[in-house]
C-alpha cells in the first residue's frame, strides 16, 4: 500500500492523475476539431464581380433569357482593383474552392488562365454552335482575348467591352469657328493626330480652359497597356510584330519596338507635349506637361470635374460622368480615337487608321464548380440579349456584340448620343499582348516609354533597352 | 481512485493499456509526450511548408501549362535571383552591378528597415518603459496612450499614413515639401514611401517593445539601486550597472521578435498606400511573383527560402550574442 501510494504520487500529475488528464485533453482536442468540420460553400450559382455588378445587376434577366428557375443566382462581390482580383482567383483555384461557380476576369490576365487550365474549356464542354455564334456576333478582339492562343479555343465568353474616346467639349469649339458638320463627321470619321493637335491648341488660345488635350502618360501598366498601346498601332507599330503575333508565340515573336512607326509615336507623343519637332509629322504642342504624371483619376478630374480641358482621352465611364456634370451651354462630344496613318499606309495587317485600347472584362466558368451543368447554363445566358440589355441599363456595361451596342447603347440615356461612335471604336480596338509574361514585360515598357516621354532617354535608346528586356522575357519559356 | 486500480486490474483493451503504458513514465518521459501534439503541429505548420518550399525552389518555373513547376534545375534559381538574371521578379533582390537604386532593392530595403526600426523601437521603449515604470499621477493614462498605436490594426494603421501623407488629404505632405524633406507626393518615391513606413512601423511597435523591456524592469530589485545610491553612483551608472545587465536578456528577447517581425514586413506597405511596386520587401516580392497572373512558383519558393534563411541566421546571431554575453542567462 505505501509502495502503490509512491507509485501514484511519482505518476501523478499534481492533483490531476495522468489517467484523468489524457481523458480530458483527448475530449476537448476531439470537440474542437470537430468543430473544424462543417459545410461550406453556397447553394445556387454565385458569380463574382464587382461591386457595381453586385449592386445593380436585375437577375430577373438571366431567368429571362431561359434559365431555370430551380437555380439561384447571387452575385458577389470581389476586389474592385484588377490585381487584387486576379490574385483572389489564383489563391481560390490553387486551394480548387467550389465557390465562385462564376468569375469575372479583365481580358488583360485572362489568357494566363487559360494556358495553366486553370478554368473550364468552354469549347470542350458547351454546344458548338452556340460557341461559333459567341465568336462570330461578339467584338473579335475580346473574343480572342477569351480563346486559346495556340488551338483558338474558346474559354472565357465576352462579358462587356471597354476602349477609350477623344471626349472633347463642342462648346469650346464652337465659339472658335467649329460647326456641327465636322463634330458629325469626327464622330464616325476621326481626324488625324495631326489634324487634331493643331485644332485642339487652337481652341485652347481662344478658350478660358488652363488646359489643352489631357491623357494619362504616367508611368504606370495604363501607359503599356494602352495609352501607347494604341497610339503606337495607330501610326502602324507594335510591340511583337503586329496582330498574329499579339498573343505569342513567347519566345517565337519578333520584338519589334526599335522599328520606325514605334519610333515615330513615341515622337508624337512628346510633341504634342513639349511643342518639340521630333516627329516626322506636323504635330502642334496642345498638351499640358503634367500629363506625364496623371493616369486616369487626374484626367478626369481635369475634364470633368473641374470643367477645365478641351478634350480628354478616357474609357467610356467618364461619358455618364460628364454628361451629368456639364451645366447649360458646355456640351460633350465624343469621337474614336484619331488616327496615326492610315491603314493601307501601315507595316502590318490590322493597324494604323483610329485604335482604341482593349478593355472589358470576360466570366469564365470554375472547374471545381459543385454544379457544372447549372454553372454552364447561367454562363450561356451572358450571351443573350436579355442580360446584355440589363448590365447596360444596371451597371452600365456596354454590350459586348456591336449589333447590341447600336440598337441598345442607342436607347440609352447617356450612351444614345454615341451608340455608333462606340461602336466604331469598338470595331477598331487593340488588345494588349496579353502572356503569361505580359505582366513584367508591361513594367518594363511602362518604364521605359516614360523615360523617353520625360526626355529622361532618347526614344532610340528607350526603345533598344526595352528589346534588350523583352528578349529576356521571351527567352523565359 | 480505488475505482481506477480496478479499472486498470480489469481492463486490458487498447486504451486501458495505453492509459497503463502512460502512468509508467518517468516525469521527464511523460512531458515529453505531452509537448508531442505541439511538436507535431509546429511540423505539420511550419517544418513540412519549409522543406516543401526548399524543394518547390530546386524546380524551374513552369509559365506555359497546367503544371505548377518544370523540371528539376538544382541550385539554379537561387543563382539567378541572387546575380539578378531572373527577370519574372517585379525588383532584384540584390543587384550588385549597381544599376539599380538603393530602394528598389528587395533584400537592401528590407534589411535597411529592420535595422533602422529595430534600433528606434528600442531606444523609443525604452523611454517608454522608464516612463511607465515610474510612479506618478495620471501614470495609468500615460499608459494608455503610450499602448494605444500597439492595439490599432495593420490596416487602420495604415490608413492614417496614407491620408497623412496623400497631397489632396493629409496635412503633412505640404509642410514637409516646404523644408524640403519629401516631394509632393511622398508615397509614390521610393525614397519616401520607405521613410513614412518606417516611421509608422516604429509609431505603432515600440510599446510592444516597452511593454517587454517594462517587464524586464520589474524584475529588477529594488534594492540594488538603494545601495548603489548609498554607494554614490550617478544615475547613468545605476542604469549601465544595475538596469541594463540585469534586463539584457529581455532586452535581447524583444529586439530577437522585434527583428524576426521587421524581416516579415508586408501588411503596413500595402495598407498605407505606397505599395509593393515602391517599398519592394522581401515579403512582398514573394506575394508578387507567387500570386500574379504569372504564377512562376519556383522563383517564389526561392525568395521564401533565402528569406528564411537570413531570418534563421539573425536568430542564430541573437543567440550567440546572448549565450557569449556576461549577462545572458541563455541555458
Amino acid at each position: 500500500m505505501v509502495k502503490d501510494r509512491k507509485k501514484i504520487k511519482q505518476t501523478s500529475t499534481g492533483p490531476v492523475s495522468r489517467r484523468r488528464f489524457a481523458q480530458i485533453a483527448g475530449t476537448a482536442g476531439v470537440a474542437s476539431i470537430a468543430g473544424c468540420y462543417g459545410g461550406s460553400g453556397t447553394e445556387g450559382i454565385e458569380i463574382l464581380g464587382n461591386q457595381n455588378l453586385a449592386q445593380t445587376m436585375d437577375i430577373q434577366a438571366f431567368y429571362d433569357a431561359g434559365v431555370s428557375e430551380d437555380i439561384d443566382i447571387e452575385i458577389t462581390a470581389g476586389p474592385e482593383d484588377t490585381d487584387s482580383r486576379a490574385e483572389e482567383f489564383v489563391t481560390l483555384l490553387d486551394a480548387q474552392q467550389e465557390n465562385p461557380d462564376i468569375m469575372v476576369m479583365d481580358n488583360g490576365w485572362t489568357i494566363p488562365f487559360i494556358v495553366r487550365e486553370s478554368i473550364v474549356n468552354l469549347e470542350a464542354e458547351m454546344d458548338s454552335g452556340f460557341i461559333d455564334q459567341v465568336k462570330s456576333e461578339s467584338f473579335e478582339m475580346l473574343v480572342e482575348t477569351g480563346s486559346h492562343p495556340d488551338t483558338g479555343e474558346l474559354w472565357a465568353i465576352p462579358f462587356f467591352p471597354d476602349f477609350p474616346t477623344m471626349q472633347y467639349r463642342k462648346d469650346l469649339f464652337r465659339d472658335a469657328g467649329y460647326s456641327d458638320s465636322e463634330f458629325d463627321r469626327w464622330s464616325t470619321d476621326p481626324p488625324s493626330w495631326s489634324e487634331w493637335s493643331a485644332s485642339v491648341a487652337e481652341v485652347h488660345n481662344n478658350a478660358d480652359v488652363d488646359y489643352g488635350y489631357v491623357w494619362q502618360a504616367d508611368s504606370y501598366p495604363g501607359l503599356s497597356c494602352c495609352t501607347f498601346n494604341e497610339l503606337m498601332s495607330s501610326y502602324g507599330g507594335a510591340y511583337f510584330g503586329g496582330l498574329d503575333t499579339l498573343f505569342g508565340p513567347v519566345g517565337e515573336r519578333p520584338v519589334t519596338v526599335e522599328e520606325a512607326p514605334v519610333i515615330e509615336a513615341l515622337n508624337v507623343a512628346r510633341d504634342m507635349v513639349t511643342g518639340s519637332s521630333a516627329a516626322t509629322q506636323d504635330i502642334t504642342q496642345c498638351s499640358p506637361n503634367v500629363v506625364f504624371g496623371w493616369t486616369e483619376q487626374e484626367t478626369d478630374g481635369a475634364f470633368v470635374g473641374d470643367v477645365n480641358a478641351v478634350a480628354m482621352r478616357n474609357w467610356t465611364y467618364t461619358i455618364p460622368l460628364a454628361e451629368d456634370q456639364f451645366e447649360a451651354g458646355q456640351e460633350l462630344g465624343v469621337m474614336p480615337m484619331p488616327y496615326g496613318v492610315q491603314e493601307s499606309e501601315a507595316a502590318y495587317e490590322g493597324l494604323g487608321g483610329t485604335a482604341a485600347a482593349l478593355g472589358g472584362w470576360l466570366v469564365a466558368a470554375n472547374p471545381n464548380t459543385a454544379d457544372l451543368e447549372s454553372t454552364l447554363e447561367v454562363l450561356q445566358a451572358f450571351h443573350s440579349a436579355e442580360v446584355q440589355e440589363a448590365q447596360l441599363n444596371g451597371p452600365g456595361f456596354l454590350p459586348h456584340q456591336p449589333d447590341l451596342v447600336e440598337s441598345l447603347a442607342g436607347e440609352h440615356p447617356a450612351f444614345g448620343d454615341y451608340s455608333e461612335t462606340l461602336r466604331i471604336a469598338g470595331d477598331n480596338t487593340v488588345a494588349r499582348p496579353v502572356t503569361p509574361v505580359w505582366s513584367q514585360q508591361s513594367q518594363e515598357a511602362y518604364q521605359d516609354i516614360n523615360d523617353a516621354l520625360q526626355g529622361r532617354k532618347q526614344p532610340a535608346e528607350a526603345m533598344s533597352d526595352l528589346e534588350g528586356s523583352f528578349i529576356d522575357l521571351e527567352n523565359i519559356s | 481512485m480505488a475505482t481506477e486500480q480496478r479499472q486498470q486490474q480489469q481492463g486490458w483493451n487498447p486504451v486501458s493499456r495505453v492509459l497503463n503504458w502512460m502512468e509508467q513514465l518517468s516525469e521527464e518521459a511523460y512531458a515529453y509526450l505531452l509537448l508531442a501534439p505541439a511538436f507535431l503541429v509546429l511540423f505539420t505548420i511550419a517544418l513540412w511548408p519549409l522543406w516543401r518550399t526548399f524543394r518547390v525552389s530546386l524546380f524551374a518555373d513552369n509559365l506555359f501549362g497546367a503544371a505548377k513547376t518544370g523540371g528539376f534545375v538544382g541550385l539554379q534559381n537561387y543563382v539567378d535571383v541572387l546575380t539578378n538574371q531572373n527577370p519574372l521578379l517585379s525588383r532584384p533582390l540584390i543587384d550588385f552591378t549597381g544599376g539599380t537604386p538603393f530602394f528598389r532593392q528587395a533584400l537592401l530595403v528590407t534589411l535597411a528597415f529592420a535595422i533602422i526600426s529595430v534600433v528606434f523601437e528600442t531606444l523609443i521603449g525604452f523611454g517608454q518603459a522608464y516612463i511607465m515604470s515610474k510612479e506618478y499621477r495620471g501614470r495609468r493614462w500615460v499608459r494608455v496612450a503610450i499602448i494605444l498605436p500597439w492595439a490599432i490594426p495593420i490596416v487602420i494603421q495604415g490608413m492614417l499614413f496614407f491620408l497623412l501623407f496623400n497631397p489632396s488629404v493629409g496635412f503633412l505632405s505640404d509642410p514637409l515639401q516646404a523644408i524640403g524633406l519629401f516631394g509632393s507626393n511622398p508615397l509614390t518615391s521610393s525614397t519616401n514611401a520607405f521613410v513614412i513606413v518606417t516611421v509608422a512601423d516604429i509609431w505603432k511597435t515600440s510599446a510592444f517593445m516597452a511593454l517587454l523591456i517594462l517587464a524586464g524592469m520589474q524584475s529588477i530589485d529594488k534594492s540594488l539601486y538603494d545601495v548603489a545610491e548609498v554607494a554614490g553612483a550617478s544615475p547613468w551608472q545605476r542604469f549601465r550597472h544595475i538596469t541594463l545587465p540585469l534586463i539584457f536578456p529581455a532586452l535581447m528577447v524583444a529586439m530577437l521578435f522585434r527583428t524576426i517581425d521587421a524581416m516579415r514586413i508586408y501588411g503596413i506597405i500595402e495598407a498605407s498606400g505606397a505599395g509593393c511596386g515602391m517599398v519592394p520587401s522581401l515579403s512582398c516580392l514573394v506575394v508578387d511573383t507567387m500570386f500574379g497572373v504569372t504564377q512562376a512558383y519556383a522563383s517564389a519558393a526561392t525568395i521564401a527560402f533565402i528569406t528564411a534563411t537570413i531570418i534563421a541566421l539573425v536568430i542564430g546571431g541573437y543567440l550567440v550574442v546572448l549565450k557569449l554575453s556576461p549577462e545572458g542567462s541563455y541555458q
